[in-house]
């Protein structure tokens, strides 16, 4: 069972790889890196990720972005209770929880660690809106509880439409202050009214990054 | 109980700072020492002893009334930096109106600052500095200073003579060393010439203070100074300036890495402006290359069983694949257990970046059998050294199990023989004339002129070659005038030396539609190390002739020299086929030298196009990209007198790589020189494809300095 896995990883890793290759991001050249997926704008005129390519692939997969640039592909590499860990093409992993991501790994900086208080979706869309503190802390370089104020508030439905398949999603936005280094941002939820699943975000991960965007194309089996 | 209060305090104070440290990377805004009011790093009016980053190069104005400052200034040595600045003295005219008419006054100046110490933990940085250093003197001073930074505060506390020591609150303590610092030389002349003896002199002179507090929270820098430089006495025949308060204040947001405002409140009744650009090239491109060696697939054994036998076939797909890097094959050798290629290609700046790209390509085209290649890069269709090393290795180093410097280790370097390259087997065919040709629009000007600080043209260049043979070539510019202002020129030469240089104005505005440039040249190696270039024609704007350079770089050696000699007539002002009467023998024995850490040093030493017999010396630092500062200075048997306002020829240049600004490689440079002053004495001609510009930076050093790009 878990050959049979980590053969279906590879096989779907290696079709990543061409996608990514396609959507001109050379993958294959040693200065490629996640910085070259963070900070180039590489164009979506290449391969267009549609429906039956994530059919395709047997797994979890979303559409990542970086400050608006192109889309690109990650999937579920696996899951753990709550917290899922998503895999990209450049091995960058980004490790989320009930739709937030709470830590990242090989990214040029890395979000380490966040505390903050346990608050899901389901509370939150109770409330027009929750402040709260939570100490985020980062990796390259390293920065240790640093303390955001945060500031909760459910916005409405919207319509959100991912590979064409459109949905009433609910818009949660959470605006961050660090007051230490005047650090602003704003993070956006689109979350489904029943399942209070998270099927579209706009999240900034720490003040040296560009927001990642994260819309979920097949969504982990429950 | 108080030992532990202590030890606490001691503990947090630390601590605290440890974990700022790694705060300021995540502030919105990098905040590092900024501008004076006129360049040089520092407070307002009053430098401070930081240095910009080694490398570094800053373009900036500020604007109050009555100094305006526009600026330039660079970092060469991380220890050293120097900047040239032209200041409007708005409450000055420039000379009578009938002369300039309303124009006001324009100062030069050069202002150097060296680092004596580094800033330490419990130590501060400490700098000794010259303004306006050869100049007229208006703004002439001196200071050491030493700036500490406590809690992301600067406090700099500074000694300042001439100018910045008005103040007088101290006396010269230099006095005590010798009486002769007493006295400090109150003439104001020409400028030009360095007036050391009044160096640090004065019977009093000023302390002076001030503290920039970095708000890295608002990424705005606060500065306060004390200013000792007293405006409100005259000095250097400037009127003296109303000051209610010796207080200036100011503050500075750097808008983003390169761009920065300031705004501050000075003398107690006047506001000023200020911004910059800023760069540090010398140490990253302005923008990230992304441009990695293409793809190649290695051969399968049966594609290998093909080609083995079928040399032509291999040739043309080695031709093919080489041509996708942008690299052309000059010939080429297979032979069972090796492969020798030479090639030419302009687009790396770095040749161990063309062989490892050649290599890479010639790997994946050959079998097992080759265990050798010999790759001879070419330039000016000369062969510059040659690289041999084992296939295997380079092999390995692509797979990065060994490092470049271990394939440096197994690789021999040496000089190439002369025309080697025409024992290969194949040679590519050429069809000559070969024809290049390329147009852009360009500027021309004259800055700093009585008549307007600035006079240009907006000026069409097109340039053309014409390829005949290899080595053998002819060279064109043509200039059409799209737009300029040289009608106002009113300053004629009145130069008491052969006119070489000084008729600039009338070269300018009556050579509007020109021929910069036609000339012949032809360019070979005769020998190994050796390299000449004979030339005839239209030379440059100004000289016509016939004349030629040898030059002898010996590989492994640091040193080169050269000599070259022309005979050359002036030309007509209007640049077209026209001579006038001054003619002249000019030529120089050249020596250079390359330093450790990228300094490049040049001794010329010959008669100049006016007749005049001296040395020029030229000392330049070349960081790895390329990105090159230079000043050079020129004395020759002309009298001070003779010469002119600056005494001797002097300026100073530098060259941002080209490929700075882009994301893939290529060659060429953005160059800018300056001399202050347009003078006769110790003029030399503007030689295009000059031997040291070919073959200077081809010897066992630069390949040494280049090598970590084998593989990249």
């Amino acid at each position: 069972m878990t050959k049979s896995y980590s053969v279906n990883l590879i096989r779907t890793l290696i079709i990543l790889f061409t996608l990514n290759s396609c959507s001109n991001l050379d993958v294959s050249s040693p200065s490629s890196s996640v910085f070259n997926l963070l900070l180039k704008n590489f164009s979506e005129t290449g391969v267009v990720i549609g429906k039956e390519t994530i059919e395709s692939i047997p797994y979890a997969s979303s559409l990542i972005s970086f400050g608006g640039n192109a889309k690109s592909l990650i999937i579920l590499e696996s899951i753990m209770e709550d917290t899922n860990t998503w895999i990209s093409s450049d091995k960058v992993r980004l490790i989320e929880n009930n739709g937030r991501i709470i830590r990242t790994m090989g990214m040029p900086n890395d979000l380490y660690y966040i505390e903050r208080p346990d608050l899901d979706f389901d509370f939150l869309l109770t409330k027009e809106s929750l402040s709260y503190i939570a100490y985020y802390s980062f990796r390259e370089p390293v920065l240790n509880n640093l303390k955001v104020e945060i500031n909760s508030e459910v916005i409405g439905l919207e319509t959100i439409n991912i590979l064409g398949k459109k949905r009433q999603l609910i818009l949660i936005e959470e605006s961050l202050y660090g007051p230490m280094i005047n650090w602003s941002a704003k993070n956006k939820y689109w979350i489904d009214p029943i399942t209070k699943y998270v099927w579209k975000s706009k999240q900034y991960l720490s003040p040296r990054l560009p927001h990642v965007q994260i819309e979920v194309t097949k969504k982990p089996a429950s | 109980m108080q030992k532990n209060k202590i030890f606490l305090l001691t503990f947090v104070f630390v601590f605290t700072n440890w974990i700022n440290a790694a705060v300021y990377d995540y502030f919105p805004r990098k905040l590092e020492a900024t501008s004076s009011n006129y360049g040089i790093t520092g407070i307002l009016n009053m430098p401070n002893a930081r240095l910009m980053t080694e490398g570094s190069m800053k373009i900036g104005f500020s604007s109050s009334f009555p100094h305006e400052y526009t600026y330039i200034s660079a970092t060469p040595f991380q220890w050293l930096e120097a900047s040239y600045k032209y200041t409007e003295l708005k409450n000055l005219l420039y000379g009578p109106s009938s002369y300039s008419g309303n124009q006001s006054l324009k100062d030069k100046g050069f202002d150097l600052k060296i680092r004596l110490l580094r800033e330490s933990y419990y130590l501060p940085d400490i700098s000794i500095g010259w303004n306006d250093l050869a100049g007229t003197g208006k703004f002439s001073a001196e200071y050491i200073t030493a700036t500490k930074n406590i809690r992301d505060v600067d406090f700099t506390l500074g000694l300042g003579w001439g100018s910045l020591g008005k103040d007088k609150n101290i006396n010269n303590p230099f006095k005590e060393f010798d009486q002769d610092f007493k006295n400090r030389e109150t003439e104001f002349g020409e400028g030009g010439s360095f007036n050391y003896k009044s160096w640090f002199s004065g019977d009093k002179i000023a302390l002076y203070s001030g503290l920039e507090y970095y708000w890295w929270k608002y990424g705005i820098i606060l500065k306060l100074e004390y200013d000792t430089s007293n405006p409100d006495i005259t000095y250097g025949g400037q009127p003296a300036l109303d000051v209610d308060s010796r207080f200036n204040f100011g503050l500075i947001r750097p808008i983003n890495e390169n761009f920065t405002i300031g705004l501050s409140f000075e003398r107690g009744n006047e506001f000023r402006f200020s911004f910059d650009i800023k760069s540090d090239y010398g140490q990253k491109p302005l923008v990230k290359k992304n441009d990695p060696p293409k793809n190649v697939i290695k051969l399968n054994k049966q594609q290998q069983k093909t080609l083995k036998g079928n040399n032509e076939i291999f040739y043309r797909s080695l031709n093919r694949g080489l041509r996708e890097e942008n690299i052309l094959i000059q010939s080429a050798d297979l032979s069972d257990s090796e492969l020798k290629i030479t090639i030419a290609q302009n687009r790396f700046r770095n040749y161990p970046r063309a062989i490892g790209r050649t290599a890479r390509i010639a790997s994946a085209l050959t079998g097992e059998e080759v265990n050798k290649f010999i790759i001879t890069p070419m330039n000016g269709d000369s062969e510059v050294y040659s690289v041999e090393f084992r296939k295997k290795d380079f092999d390995l180093v692509e797979q990065n199990r060994i490092g470049v410097k271990e394939l440096y280790q197994k690789t021999k370097i040496y000089s190439s023989e002369p025309e080697r390259y025409k024992e290969n087997e194949f040679q590519p065919s050429v069809k000559f004339p070969e024809v290049f040709f390329d147009m852009s629009p360009s500027l021309r000007h004259q800055i700093g002129g009585p008549e307007s600080f600035y006079l240009g043209q907006l000026w069409w260049k097109i340039n053309t070659k014409i390829k005949f043979n290899r080595g053998l070539s002819l060279h064109s510019t043509l200039g059409l005038s799209i737009y300029d202002t040289f009608d106002e020129f009113a300053n004629p030469s009145f130069s008491k030396i052969p006119k070489v240089r000084s008729d600039i104005q009338e070269y300018l505005s009556e050579g509007k539609n020109n021929i910069a440039r036609l000339k012949l040249d032809y360019i070979w190696s005769p020998y190994k190390d050796i390299f000449v270039r004979v030339d005839v024609g239209y030379l440059e704007e100004m000289f016509g002739g016939v004349g030629g350079e040898i030059y002898y770089r010996p590989f492994e050696s640091n040193f080169s020299s050269s000599i070259q000699i022309h005979k050359v007539k002036q030309r007509n002002f209007d640049q077209r086929f026209g001579f006038r009467d001054y003619e002249v023998n000019t030529g120089h024995v050249s020596l250079y030298y390359d330093f450790p850490r990228g300094i490049q040093s040049q001794l010329l030493l010959g008669k100049y196009l006016a007749g005049d017999v001296g040395a020029t010396i030229d000392l330049s630092r070349r960081f790895n990209n390329g990105f090159t500062l230079g000043v050079f200075a020129t004395k020759t048997d002309l009298s001070s007198k003779e010469f002119g306002e600056g005494s001797f020829d002097k300026g100073f240049y530098f060259s941002i790589p080209t490929d700075s600004f882009f994301t893939n490689f290529r060659q060429g440079d953005i160059s800018f020189g300056l001399h202050p002053l347009t003078k006769d004495g110790g003029a030399i001609l503007n030689h295009l494809n000059s031997l040291y510009s070919i073959y200077g930076d081809t010897n066992l050093k630069s390949v040494n300095r280049d090598w970590r790009s084998i593989n990249d």
